[in-house]
């Protein structure tokens, strides 16, 4: 939840072409919160397509830099592996810690790897670009 | 077995393709990059899901014999062949076993076996079937869920809680062995009787030396003598009132369980007559082995709709034996029980009667027709009892959640009385 905040400041604080991105934005972090108070539903992965298309529409406006994308990417896909996971729990047993330890890395591996490709195809395209 | 995916995997999917298609549209790469990090998340579960895991479970639990209210623990070893896997146990729901620490899942790798261990609690009486279930066996990240369904491993016995109980209902006459009763009659004892002067045959160690002083001539003490009885325990179960969680019948079980126990200990025989839809019996015995066997067939009882209306003349006459306390367990709801009753008492069986209270089982009434309806019944229920009570039958009114024992002193108090007036 926090990262689906952290995305929506990240997305308010920059320079706004469409004077809805902010409403929008913050309606995707409401719209997640919810889906995750209800522990199923569509509501997550509205939010997650929601917040995404703000960061998309922003990059594609030019207000967050190129580079930023994976990172907001990579960000995205955490957020909604957590709260797929939660969901997860609230639908079976109590986890171990060593299975919490293995989730929380396979996340944060998942983002690693995401990042680091996205960012590898970034900055092929800029290589071919120029 | 059963496998089913991950909810996430359609939206992401959407997401990927939404942004391809999108990127393909404005000849923009932002929307592809964005969505990277989640066809990572596509190609991981499409490169995991092909491993089939084969799980294996050895159930164990801790003991398969334990009384109400007392917890016990159970534990799962399970092995899984095809790679790591992260298993969870989910239990069958039982409506009398409370799992208060459910095992927690764990990670299991490849032929090295992990243990799930978890506890319950018992909370009422039966026997159940315990260890089902269903195994859930999910791949490292998630994608994939293979169910597979457990049957239940090991037969629970859960036994009645007993109620404490110091001192019983006297019985009118006593067996001619030895027990912890004391006797009326004069004979060798522990307990002292009176004197009387010294006949040829008595000891010498019997001679009270003071007495004897004081007459001139010799006198001996007499004893009490010890012996034992014949209870039998008379189960209703024309009738079950009450909810789920408790009812006329848990109640007359627990009780008859107590009385049992009681009774074996000042090493009574005891048996067990139930009468339902059919009339079982356990013919009167002493020991540990005749406590398991009353137990186990108190356990069995269950409630029989019927139209079934037996008599005395069902019972065959050895199962209760001349002189047997016989002590009824009832809701004194069905008419039938009341008639099995006043025949005993009318034969000159020593009855008496321990009434499982229903008015705090069932629901306060809603309406006034269902307030006058439950005043009518209340009013009968109340002159029946008196009836009991104008014939010499003892009787009192076991409530739920209050002391047994006060109970049986109030038969034992009423008895007194009764001797008195009656002569």
């Amino acid at each position: 939840m926090s990262i689906g905040v952290g995305i929506a400041a990240v997305l308010t604080s920059a320079d706004f072409s469409f004077p809805i991105a902010s409403f929008a934005a913050w309606f995707a972090v409401v719209s997640m919160t919810l889906g995750l108070l209800q522990g199923k539903g569509l509501l997550l992965p509205v939010g997650i397509g929601v917040l995404g298309l703000v960061a998309t529409g922003e990059a594609l406006q030019g207000s967050i830099a190129r580079s930023l994308v994976p990172i907001l990417g990579a960000a995205l896909l955490a957020s909604a592996e957590s709260g797929y996971w939660s969901f997860e729990l609230q639908q079976t047993v109590a986890q171990s810690n060593s299975v919490i330890a293995r989730r929380v890395g396979v996340i944060v591996g998942l983002a690693a790897v995401g990042v680091a490709l996205s960012a590898g195809a970034a900055q092929l395209l800029k290589y071919l670009e120029t | 077995m059963k496998d089913f995916h991950s909810a996430r995997l359609l939206p992401y999917s959407l997401f990927v393709g939404a942004a391809a298609f999108s990127a393909a549209i404005i000849g923009r790469p932002e929307p592809v990059l964005m969505a990277i990090p989640f066809l990572v998340v596509l190609v991981a579960v499409a490169t995991v899901a092909r491993v089939h895991p084969d799980v294996n479970v050895r159930f164990k639990i801790d003991r398969d014999k334990a009384l109400e209210g007392e917890v016990i623990g159970f534990s799962f070893e399970v092995t899984v062949r095809g790679g790591p896997f992260t298993v969870a146990f989910l239990s069958n729901d039982a409506s009398g076993l409370e799992v208060i620490c459910p095992p927690r899942a764990v990670v299991v790798s490849a032929a090295i076996p992990a243990t799930l261990y978890g506890r319950l609690r018992c909370q009422r009486w039966g026997i159940y079937a315990f260890g089902g279930g269903r195994i859930q066996a999910r791949d490292p990240v998630s994608g994939f869920v293979h169910e597979q369904r457990i049957e239940p491993a090991c037969l629970l016995r859960i036994y009645p809680r007993p109620e404490k109980l110091r001192s019983l209902l006297g019985p009118k006459r006593l067996r001619p062995h030895t027990g912890s009763l004391t006797s009326s009659a004069a004979g060798a004892g522990l307990e002292y009787a009176d004197i009387r002067e010294w006949a040829p045959g008595d000891e010498r160690r019997h001679v009270n030396w003071k007495a004897s002083a004081r007459r001139g001539l010799l006198y001996v003490n007499l004893f009490h003598p010890e012996r034992s009885s014949t209870v039998v325990l008379v189960l209703d179960a024309f009738a079950d009132v009450g909810t789920e969680d408790e009812s006329s019948l848990d109640l007359a079980v627990r009780g008859a369980t107590s009385v049992a126990i009681a009774c074996l200990r000042r090493r009574d025989r005891v048996g067990l007559l139930t009468v339902g839809g059919e009339v079982r019996w356990l013919l009167p015995a002493m020991g540990i082995r005749q406590l398991y066997r009353i137990v186990n067939s108190l356990m069995e009882t269950q409630l029989a709709l019927n139209y079934f209306w037996p008599t005395v003349d069902a019972i065959p006459k050895h199962v209760i034996p001349a002189g047997a306390l016989v002590v009824f367990l009832s809701p004194l709801v069905d008419r039938r029980m009341s008639g099995i009753l006043a025949d005993l008492h009318a034969r000159g069986r020593d009855v008496a009667v321990v009434e499982i209270s229903v008015d705090e089982l069932l629901p306060d009434p809603a309406t006034e027709r269902e307030r006058l309806a439950r005043r009518l019944w209340s009013l009968n229920r109340e002159s029946t009892r008196y009836e009991y009570r104008e014939h010499g039958i003892p009787i009192s009114e076991w409530k739920p959640g209050s002391d047994l024992q006060m109970t049986f002193g109030e038969l034992q108090r009423f008895r007194r009385t009764s001797r008195r007036v009656h002569g």
